[in-house]
């Protein structure tokens, strides 16, 4: 064999050039032979000779495109959208102007690097983008009519503090209302929002609950907001079910983790009637009729309780299971029903040794799981009990596989299945997504949800829990210092804003609505810190001509020109993130806390918002409250009162290393790993995992345990009701609209973010808003791909063109959202929703953790040509 | 891919061009989230410049209908290249019996490119990593290279009157780094190296595909991360079009074999051991 004789280095010239030192007519006769000995698929043609012949020598043109990543400032920063991400991204600049970014893959556990997305990546555009606010403009004409005056900084923010003033004195501070921005995405910047209302006494809304993100099953269940397992637990996990929660699309960053476990032989299964891109991904796609996935839950737990594969032990030490309810009211029975001078918090449990009923101890399995047992009050009268457990066993009875099968759609062979595979393997983990909580009984559908991890265990375990993924809420700092400041150093009162939750402020109250005399008002002015409130919010229409109308200031501070901006009467600039001097930013999705650090300087006119905050409230009194002016100094604050997850995080040391992993009690972080454990108590009423709920209004709905309800709108069947009365009725709205709606998350934007950047719009399909549906729909309508469609019902309407693909069910139609107003052609694809208010989540108002939860999934309509 | 075939492939420098090494990709589509990061990452480093709107050196489409460019009688050349992403998550079937995948594609970085030798003005190379690069200086604009290729993966810039392609991020690779597609891929299907190295991670986990669903090295040279890889054929996309390519792919779990054929042939089934000419991409193109 004829071995060619050349260099094998390459040899760099000064200029970086580089060059061969081969002769490489000689090897290529080696080539030439070679090819002729062995059959090489290298067969040689002429014309490569004669290139070959061209190809040593200097190559200048190299050098144009090694200018191009020859960068004099790379910054470590992080991007802050709502989309949980948290991603840090190396900003690369030339000449004082962002290039491009690339993922600093830096993160302390290699399994977080890269992370980041392309809207992350191509941040910049819209850093100078065409529609950034430049200046302070103040409305000239009617609102949305675009015509705008160019005004100084003084000049807006003197006029927004006299017409804070003015609105105040007329009906009082918290008709001014600020609309508040998610925490965790710029803790300074964003917490901020909250201090500024706090500080000046204004209302302020609510975000968490607002969006439909909020899972009411966990404070339901737990009293917690939300306690989620951070995305890397995922490869504990020895069976993973994603139920309603694209993660392809809509948790780029972290869906590499399901793909992972999947590579390395989990099983991954999908519960979604759509086929989305996470259908593709796993290796079973389950699917159901669209809101009936309490029931499949429902039917899960009873398939594992019948083969008794339930965790009873663990239902025994953790759960509301043993603790006996009264059969008369349906309450929880309590040790002061028992004895005159007995606990109104202390519970009971039959003590299966002494045939008594006994004060229940946290963790002790000397307890009757099931039965019911006879019980005499302190009046003497008897009654009788039954444990949560056995009533919950009963509940269970009335979902059979094929009763589910019947709800549900799915075979009764691949309920039972499902049941077991989950049951079987443990740890198995459920990362549930909005897909099953925009809906109005989306508080059910979490409670069977979670009951079914309960049952097997899956609680308080890494690579189990229930994982509800919506919402960058979680700021893994303790917060409450720098967002309701002390009145008084070391005493307990506190600067606090006057709450009313966003759903009552677009829809007006309800009768049912919590605390209703003392916090309902008019609001007269939004502050829609926010962002872009009246772009995005539901029911489109009672907002824009019920609600504005009564609103008589409407302060957008903007990055770029959103619907909101564009409806406001005031917009003030805001830097974008590459602006921001610093911030700190934290994630559910990641154990880290990041030093936000923008690589240039403010463009135009803009500020930061912490800044025209101060501003606002030096003109109203109240900056020397507010104080903090520059982020640097609230970030300290930040740090120094944040508490254990903090504790030895410095500024300077934050600044330094740019991201640093957060103290916690278990790693990767999982909830309620101690409370399993017996080393804390949960913090519900009951001190244990409460599948069992007393309060008045459940028992009034008969929702005291998980169960199955029709969705409210969205059914063919009795609204809102129980199975065995649901199959009796139709529902009149489904004759009129007999198509299920879905306004959804995309994966090119993140809410309304991007939807106007050209680089990313351009990937998504057409880049207009598409209505999509299955190809049968349209054809028996007589529509084909292409046509202007409407979809609309009795609430609005929304025109745009059709695509038709099968991943939509027969019987759907979606609309991937975000889009702005001037890019709509007519109507709003949120205003064919409006803001249904269930009781239930009115029970309690605790902003941002029980309140009404936006249902906006749960929603009819029908389509025409337009 | 067998030890057999490594050893015909990349057991010895290029027989025809000479480098002794071959930069290469795996990727593994049973991962991929279509979520355009490589192609964003790649388009704000290098194509972010006059005459490149709509061009995307590495392009992702749904398959089986996603194409890009797409062949369209009216536009020029017979190429439109708008719209890069027509048919997004349209899967084949019908509900809900469904397939889809999408398919992420740089320049293939061929052993044996068609461009190089349709070239009029010998504007192309192939350099000692590998790595096919188009000379702009040399370049003349005649667009023989873009009907050559059989991917359509060189672009013609109307404003510089020149035919530009992926070149793999020769820049990063001369820093240690890897190419921007590979480093920014948020599903972690990438991961890129030299396929003439026997012990580099890259080709390692083309000959044993058991690697990469256990933890593995990755290739320190360039400071990567670990990618788990799914245990399924490592295959080369349109292998038939015989310039062998330099991208690997792990083939989808979910589509059915006979449809997988289609676009990842027959590389393990002996057909690269036929002759192919650059020509035979007339015979093969857009069937």
């Amino acid at each position: 064999m004829v071995k060619a004789e050349f260099a094998t280095d390459l040899q760099r010239k000064e200029n970086g050039v580089i060059m061969r030192k081969t002769n490489r007519r000689e090897f290529i006769k080696g080539g030439l032979y070679m090819a002729t000995i062995l059959g090489s698929p290298f067969a040689i043609h002429k014309p490569v000779l004669a290139a070959l012949e061209m190809t040593s020598g200097p190559r200048p043109w190299e050098d144009g495109y090694r200018k191009l990543v020859a960068d004099d400032k790379v910054v470590r920063t992080v991007n802050l959208p709502n989309c949980t991400g948290s991603c840090g991204w190396n900003v690369h600049v030339r000449g004082g102007i962002v290039h491009h970014a690339e993922p600093p893959n830096d993160y302390p556990d290699p399994d977080y690097s890269p992370r980041g997305c392309m809207k992350g990546q191509s941040y910049h555009k819209i850093t100078y983008g065409a529609n950034r606010v430049k200046y302070p403009m103040k409305r000239v004409g009617a609102r949305g009519q675009g015509h705008w005056k160019r005004i100084s900084w003084d000049e807006a923010l003197d006029f927004v503090s006299s017409e804070i003033k003015r609105i105040s004195a007329k009906y009082g501070s918290k008709a001014v209302w600020i609309y508040p921005p998610v925490p965790a995405t710029g803790l300074v910047k964003q917490g901020a929002g909250f201090r500024f209302a706090s500080v000046n006494k204004f209302g302020i809304g609510t975000f968490y609950n607002w969006y439909g993100d909020l899972p009411l099953a966990h404070p339901i269940t737990w009293n917690v907001q939300t306690e989620e397992h951070e995305l890397m637990d995922v490869q504990n996990s020895k069976y993973v079910i994603m139920w309603g929660s694209d993660m392809v699309q809509t948790r780029i960053p972290d869906a590499h983790f399901f793909m992972d476990v999947r590579a390395k032989g989990v099983k991954t299964v999908y519960i979604s009637p759509y086929f989305d891109p996470t259908a593709s991904a796993v290796d079973e796609w389950v699917r159901l009729r669209p809101g009936t996935d309490a029931a499949l839950a429902m039917g899960m737990c009873h398939v594992i309780a019948k083969k008794g594969m339930s965790k009873d032990a663990y239902v025994k030490r953790t759960t509301s299971g043993p603790l006996l309810i009264r059969d008369d009211n349906g309450k929880y029975l309590r040790q002061s029903d028992l004895k005159a001078d007995g606990g109104k918090k202390t519970f009971i449990v039959w003590d299966p040794e002494s045939k008594a009923p006994v004060a229940d101890k946290y963790f002790s399995e000397a307890n009757a799981l099931t039965g019911t047992f006879e019980v005499t009050l302190k009046s003497g009268d008897k009654i009788s009990c039954t444990t949560s457990h056995s009533l919950f066993l009963k509940k269970l009875e009335e979902y059979d596989p094929a009763t589910v099968s019947e709800i549900t759609g799915i075979p009764e062979a691949d309920i039972e299945r499902l049941a077991v595979e989950y049951a079987d393997s443990a740890p198995a983990s459920i990362w549930s997504g909005t897909g099953i909580n925009h809906w109005y009984h989306g508080d059910l559908i979490g409670r069977a949800v979670i009951a079914l991890s309960v049952l097997t265990g899956n609680i308080g375990v890494n690579g189990g829990g229930v994982s509800p993924w919506a919402g960058q809420y979680k700021m893994r700092l303790r917060p409450v210092d720098y967002f309701f400041p002390l009145k008084e150093k070391g005493k307990k009162a506190r600067y606090r804003p006057v709450p009313l939750d966003t759903a009552y402020v677009v829809n007006g109250p309800t009768e049912t609505m919590a605390n209703r005399k003392k916090l309902w008002r008019q609001v007269r002015c939004i502050w829609a810190a926010g962002g872009n409130l009246l772009g995005q919010s539901s029911d489109q229409n009672t907002l824009l001509h019920k609600t504005l109308p009564e609103v008589e200031l409407i302060v957008s501070p903007e990055v770029v020109m959103s619907s909101n901006a564009q409806l406001a009467d005031i917009v003030l600039p805001i830097v974008s993130w590459y602006e921001l001097p610093a911030d700190i930013a934290t994630t559910p999705s990641h154990p880290y806390i990041q030093y936000v650090e923008g690589p240039v300087k403010p463009l135009y006119e803009a500020k930061t918002d912490l800044w025209v905050y101060y501003e606002v409230c030096r003109r109203l009194g109240t900056g020397d409250i507010f104080k903090f002016k520059e982020p640097e100094e609230a970030i300290k604050h930040l740090l120094e009162t944040g508490g254990s997850q903090v504790k030895g995080i410095s500024f300077e040391r934050l600044k330094k290393e740019r991201v640093i992993k957060v103290n916690s009690p278990s790693s990767p972080i999982a909830a309620f790993t101690e409370e399993i454990k017996g080393a804390k108590k949960f913090k519900t009423l009951t001190k244990r995992q409460e599948l069992y709920k007393e309060e008045d209004r459940f028992i009034e709905y008969g929702e005291q345990l998980p169960t199955h309800k029709e969705p409210q709108t969205a059914t063919p069947y009795g609204r809102s009701m129980e199975w065995s009365e649901a199959k009796k009725h139709k529902n009149p709205e489904f004759e009129k609209y007999p198509l299920y709606y879905l306004a959804r998350h995309t994966r090119w934007s993140v809410h309304s973010s991007w939807r106007t950047e050209d680089l990313v719009r351009k990937l998504d399909d057409l880049g207009e808003p598409l209505l999509e549906m299955n190809p049968l729909d349209a054809a028996r309508r007589d529509l084909n791909a292409g046509d202007w469609a409407i979809a609309y019902n009795q609430h609005g309407y929304m025109k745009a063109r059709l695509k038709l693909r099968e991943s939509v069910p027969p019987g759907a139609v979606l609309i991937y959202f975000g889009w702005q107003r001037e890019q709509i052609k007519d109507g709003h694809w949120n205003s064919l929703n409006r803001v249904a208010i269930n009781p239930i989540h009115e029970i309690y108002f605790k902003p941002n953790v029980w309140g009404p939860v936006s249902g906006h999934f749960d929603e009819l309509c029908e389509v025409k040509k337009a | 891919m067998s030890e057999e075939l490594w050893q015909k492939y990349y057991g010895q420098p290029n027989p025809v061009y000479g480098n002794k090494k071959q930069y290469g990709m795996l990727l593994d589509l049973n991962k991929c989230l279509g979520c355009h990061t490589c192609t964003v990452a790649c388009k704000t480093t290098w194509t972010d410049g006059p005459g490149q709107d709509n061009m995307y050196w590495n392009s992702v489409n749904t398959k089986p209908y996603g194409e890009y460019p797409r062949a369209d009688e009216n536009a020029p050349d017979g190429l439109d290249y708008e719209n890069s992403n027509l048919y997004q998550d349209v899967p084949k079937g019908v509900y809900p019996d469904l397939w889809q995948f999408y398919l992420p594609r740089p320049c293939n970085h061929c052993s044996r490119p068609a461009c190089l030798p349709a070239c009029p003005t010998q504007a192309i190379y192939k350099n000692d990593d590998g790595i096919v690069l188009i000379d702009e200086d040399l370049c003349q604009g005649y667009k023989n290279c873009i009907k050559a290729c059989p991917y359509d993966k060189i672009y013609f810039n109307n404003v510089t009157k020149k035919s530009q392609k992926c070149i793999l991020c020769f820049p990063l690779i001369e820093k240690g780094e890897e190419p921007q597609c590979v480093k920014s891929c948020v599903g972690k299907i990438r991961v890129f190296g030299n396929l003439m190295d026997p012990d580099s991670a890259i080709s390692r986990l083309i000959r044993d595909s058991s690697l990469g669903a256990k933890p593995y090295d990755p290739d320190k040279e360039f400071k990567a991360v670990t990618r788990y890889m799914t245990d399924a054929d490592r295959r080369q996309y349109r292998d038939d079009f015989g310039t062998i390519p330099s991208l690997w792919y792990v083939l989808p779990k979910n589509v059915p074999e006979e449809e997988l054929d289609k676009y990842f042939g027959g590389a393990l089934q002996g057909l690269i051991g036929q002759p192919h000419t650059p020509e035979a991409r007339l015979k093969y193109k857009k069937t």
